[in-house]
């Protein structure tokens, strides 16, 4: 009878230790999230990164408006002399001054684009020390995944997490750690 | 001995379960979906319709006015000086300028209040998905699509997916604070 309770037991143990294996093999998968877009605003760094990038703005768009000034006085030179030049030079002044449209308008869709390659030039670094700093931590806290909160557009891709798991897994805090943000 | 065997197992099948819980349990909902079929939502937006349909008024209002006073001009031009002619272009560029500030301002002003009106809404529905994640046990809640409609889960088991439960649940608490 003995022999049997034994048997019964150490038959308990082995099925139960290798459901729980196999329940530890899935719950080895840990889970964490970050926001990074907050993690990259609170960075000592993107204060000059902001004014870098306030000021470039700032001399595109004054060299903009001195374009479009520029523009508007031949409009009006041309509104001027409308009614004593003849058809021909007026279809010409016309197109000349299409063209010139045109150009203002190509200068600022460049603009923008520079605007947006400084930008990235500037940001690009700091979200690289944040990726190594959330592969760090994920590596400390054995983390299998790393989500992202939120998309570049404003989108929440969490929508919600419990309070013990964001407690655990909520890393955003840790990585500004990792990157010294504390000291 | 008998009592030793009945503790062993116990304690077994009590690890187990402490093991089997610590498995991340993730669902899923569209806000979107929700949001289109509230009543409340719909009358968010035949504000909205209201106040856009007011602004247009306005600006056509604002834009016909200018439009009239530049032929007006126009005509006048070759019986004004050049000081006079002067005053007036400068007059009407600036209201031109001033028009296309108001329709700026206009666009920014709908987005805000829509977002002014659907805010309560929205911390309703954060409310509700946390009670519905609490009670299925749910450590975490995915976004099933970008608001772009850009898919962020594409594939899971539908009992997962909290939407409808949301939903009727809103539509519940709207009837209720209703009566």
């Amino acid at each position: 009878m003995r022999t049997l309770r034994i048997a019964v037991i150490l038959f308990l143990s082995i099925v139960l230790n290798l459901q729980a294996q196999a329940q530890s093999s899935n719950s080895e998968l840990k889970i964490g999230y970050v926001n990074p877009q907050s993690i990259l605003a609170n960075m000592p760094e993107m204060r000059a990164v902001q004014q870098r990038l306030q000021n470039f703005t700032a001399r595109k768009q004054q060299e903009l408006s001195t374009l479009e000034q520029d523009f508007q006085g031949q409009v009006a030179e041309y509104q001027q002399k409308i009614g004593v030049i003849s058809a021909e030079a007026q279809q010409q002044e016309e197109a000349r001054l299409g063209q010139l449209q045109q150009e203002l308008l190509q200068a600022q869709e460049v603009a923008e684009q520079e605007l947006a390659q400084r930008r990235d030039e500037l940001v690009g670094p700091l979200l690289e020390q944040i990726g190594s700093a959330i592969e760090a931590v994920a590596q400390k806290q054995g983390l299998s995944y790393v989500l992202n909160t939120t998309t570049s557009s404003g989108d929440m891709i969490i929508l919600y997490a419990s309070e013990d798991f964001r407690a655990k897994f909520d890393i955003t805090q840790s990585v500004m750690e990792e990157l010294g943000m504390f000291n | 001995m008998k009592q030793h065997f009945i503790f062993s197992a116990l304690l077994w099948i009590f690890l187990f379960t402490i093991e089997a819980q610590a498995q991340v349990k993730i669902g899923y909902m569209n806000p979107s979906v929700v949001l289109s079929q509230l009543d409340e939502v719909a009358f968010v937006d035949q504000q909205i319709e209201q106040l856009v349909q007011q602004r247009d008024t306005e600006l056509m209002s604002k834009a016909n006015q200018l439009q009239q006073d530049f032929v007006a001009y126009e005509e006048a031009r070759s019986m004004l000086n050049e000081e006079a002619r002067i005053i007036r272009e400068e007059d009407l560029l600036a209201r031109d300028q001033q028009l296309q500030e108001e329709r700026e301002n206009y666009l920014n002003e709908i987005t805000q209040k829509r977002a002014q009106l659907l805010q309560p809404i929205i911390e309703k529905m954060d409310q509700v998905m946390a009670e519905v994640a609490q009670e299925k046990g749910l450590d975490l809640i995915l976004n099933e699509a970008t608001s772009y409609g850009d898919a962020i889960v594409f594939f899971s088991a539908e009992e997962l997916n909290i939407t409808q439960e949301v939903l009727s649940r809103m539509i519940t608490s709207g009837n209720d604070s209703e009566n």
